[in-house]
């Protein structure tokens, strides 16, 4: 009888705590709180490290690490400001290789008041929503300094504030052109275009030529054909498309736009990814293509022999003779910092944001990576011309638009890979494609 | 010489119902075996291969992708840190739900059943959706970046689905052999681990696996709960290849190669109990 009250109790010990631990969000708030509490003892402890004269430490998730393109210049750099501030200060990163599980800790950490001292977000939505927690390090005063504000493209700063709170600044700031393989266009006897007329006629004879004309994809968050609907937004809209919100007839127009660019793709379009996209642009199944500027080094180190030398570099195309000569580009990366009681803590933050703002640094990032940042750099010194020349070209652009992805609400873009499936396999029209957006965001 | 004898004289019917049975074997076999074929292959390539022809052969092995991952991404460190989590957690979880399983099956109690469902329940909960409560709990406790933190949790977190699979062993296992053993003076933690676990193997073998295979392959929480590079697991190094927009597809693939050797040779060890477990115990539930 004993045993079985023992066995009892220990099976209902062990249910309770199974479900205690699989856990209910109400029970969040407390132990958020307690995570702070947590939080403070640590920076407690940094705090005493800092007044007795030991080196503060500053912990950094950074996703530039492995196989980045920027991971071996931007490492340097933080090496570098270690070896500077030896003994002072220390930034240790920590390795951050797979963006949406980046993504996921970060907010969780910051929802545990856990918040890393650094760390980078790729949205303003993001910047929005943890600025409301109130756990983010206020930067006006720090950004609104002569030393820094002169290290950045007038307007960068100003445009990532929050109620007029600089909470992050952009640093890493994606600039997307157009990409045409001229060996491919002048085989085909097509033109590069400059309107979309211009577009199809070229597609035409890329067509009959039996190469793809653009590539296109719907997998994932169907990244380089979201990237041809804000060129198509862009176009149809104006600079002004996105303040009117999905009503602006400008995305109905746009959906046409890119249903038709859907008949001149590949035939394995709808359900490819970014690899099957590049797959036939690197190897010149397809001629037009569209992504950043990061992916110049990929070309040339994937693309088959003489593709990079045959890359023409073009800015957004005109729809019925307006809105020309555009460019989509985007903050792919804003720099924050946990909010910090300990002030020698904020100096050493703001140092190592200093440090990494040098425009001789970001050259040195820039023409190792083939990004662009909203850190001004001489771009006469960029060392690769396909990356000078988008500068070139963006600096003379009509109008700078976001791209869709980063224009809208977060439940939008999670939209619209599904909604453009269904658009192009005829399921649904361009008005219900831009209304199955609109429900999304209700 | 028999079964030649059983062939010769056997009907058209049988002939042909053989031929078939051949013939569905062998697509399963390289349905099943295929995606690995190709993950072993494509892992031998370029990435500028991998682009132009995903089924092609490569034209030159690149067993450098295997040095690249093994090098770069510290997949030695990270093959021990798993090997230790997973067997850590697999011996935890499998003891504690095997004592669960032992008082659900064996012991009439009011609620018995609620308990089991309160058990059962668990493996519902999408473990995602927990990040916020674990992080919490691991940070209070002062368990944040530590290898203990995950082998605490993955044996948490399996708890459920094996007690699940133990109970239906525990159930068929007659009640007489214990009583034997009671008669003949034997005690209660006597009979749990002398009478019951030896004569249960198959099914905790079998939950053994499933909990191994889930460790190995957690990668969600190893993030979450780690931050230091000496220990991340291997499903973190995996992941040491992609980035926000690019990937090294081949030497991702090699490191993938080498993170699922184990699981592969942990399935192969005990294919025979997992399978007899799974059509037997598991299923009555």
């Amino acid at each position: 009888m004993k045993k079985r009250y023992l066995a009892l109790g220990l099976a209902v010990a062990m249910a309770v705590s199974s479900i205690a631990a699989c856990g209910s969000s109400g029970s969040t708030k407390d132990t958020a709180a307690a995570g702070g509490e947590t939080q403070a003892a640590a920076q407690g402890e940094t705090q005493a490290a800092a007044s007795s004269g030991g080196e503060i430490e500053l912990s950094f998730p950074c996703i530039w690490v492995g196989s980045d393109s920027k991971a071996a210049v931007f490492g340097q750099m933080v090496e570098g400001f270690n070896t500077e501030y030896a003994g002072k200060y220390k930034v240790v990163i920590e390795e951050q290789t797979d963006y949406d599980l980046y993504r996921d800790k970060i907010r969780t950490q910051i929802s545990t008041g856990d918040a890393p001292d650094i760390f980078t977000l790729d949205n303003m939505a993001d910047l929005t929503l943890f600025a409301s927690s109130g756990k983010l390090m206020d930067l006006t005063e720090f950004l609104a300094s002569d030393e820094m504000a002169s290290k950045f493209i007038d307007g960068k700063v100003d445009a990532a504030k929050i109620d007029g709170v600089n909470y992050g600044f952009p640093y890493e700031d994606a600039v997307i052109p157009i990409m045409y393989n001229k060996k491919l266009m002048d085989a085909a006897g097509a033109e590069i275009p400059t309107s979309y007329d211009e577009l199809f006629d070229a597609c035409e004879k890329l067509k009959a030529s039996g190469v793809f004309p653009t590539t296109q994809m719907t997998a994932n968050n169907a990244w380089t054909s979201m990237l041809w609907y804000s060129y198509a937004v862009a176009a149809c809209g104006g600079p002004d498309a996105y303040k009117n919100g999905l009503d602006d007839p400008a995305f109905v127009k746009a959906a046409e736009i890119i249903k038709k660019m859907f008949d001149y793709t590949s035939s394995d379009a709808v359900g490819a990814d970014a690899t099957v996209v590049n797959g036939h642009f690197f190897n010149e199944r397809a001629a037009i293509y569209t992504n950043g500027a990061w992916i110049l080094g990929r070309i040339k180190s994937e693309g088959v022999e003489g593709l990079y030398d045959n890359l023409v570099v073009q800015p957004g195309l005109s729809y019925e003779g307006k809105n020309g000569n555009a460019y989509v580009n985007q903050v792919q990366a804003y720099f924050a910092a946990a909010k910090q009681d300990d002030p020698a803590k904020q100096e050493a933050v703001e140092a190592f944001f200093s440090y990494i703002c040098d425009p001789d640094k970001v050259l040195e990032l820039a023409n190792s990576s083939g990004s662009l940042f909203a850190i001004a750099i001489d771009s006469t010194k960029l060392e690769n011309p396909v990356q000078a020349e988008i500068v070139k070209q963006a600096n003379e652009a009509d109008f700078m638009i976001g791209h869709f992805q980063g224009s809208v609400s977060t439940p939008v873009a999670n939209a619209f890979p599904a909604a453009l499936e269904a658009l192009v396999l005829g399921d649904i029209t361009p008005e219900e494609f831009v209304e199955e957006l609109k429900a999304a965001d209700k | 010489m028999a079964r030649t004898k059983q062939i010769k004289t056997s009907k058209p019917q049988q002939v042909i119902l053989g031929i078939v049975k051949w013939i569905l074997i062998i697509f399963f076999a390289l349905y099943t075996l295929f995606p690995l074929v190709w993950l072993f292959i494509t892992s031998l390539k370029t990435n500028a291969e991998y682009f132009d022809s995903p089924f092609s052969l490569p034209a030159v092995p690149q067993w450098q992708n295997y040095v690249n991952a093994v090098t770069q991404a510290n997949l030695g460190q990270m093959i021990f840190n798993s090997i230790t989590v997973a067997v850590i957690a697999t011996i935890i979880n499998v003891l504690v739900a095997a004592m669960a399983s032992y008082a659900i099956s064996r012991f009439k109690f009011k609620g018995r059943e609620i308990i089991f469902a309160l058990f059962s329940a668990g493996i519902m909960v999408p473990l995602n959706a927990m990040m916020v409560p674990y992080y919490t709990i691991f940070s209070k406790v002062g368990l944040l970046d530590s290898l203990n933190s995950l082998r605490i949790l993955y044996a948490a977190i399996g708890i459920p689905i094996s007690t699940f699979i133990i109970r239906g062993f525990m159930d068929s296992f007659p009640l007489e052999i214990e009583e034997a053993a009671y008669v003949d003076g034997c005690g209660f933690f006597g009979r749990f681990f002398k009478i019951v676990l030896p004569l249960t193997k198959t099914g905790l073998v079998t939950a053994a696996t499933f909990q191994f295979i889930t460790c190995w392959n957690e990668f969600v929480y190893a993030n979450l709960l780690t931050s230091s590079p000496t220990k991340k697991t291997i499903q973190i190094g995996i992941r040491f290849f992609t980035n926000q927009f690019t990937t090294d597809y081949v030497s991702m693939y090699a490191a993938i190669i080498v993170a699922i050797v184990p699981s592969i040779v942990i399935y192969m060890l005990f294919q025979e109990q997992i399978i007899s477990g799974l059509t037997a115990g598991a299923v009555k539930g």
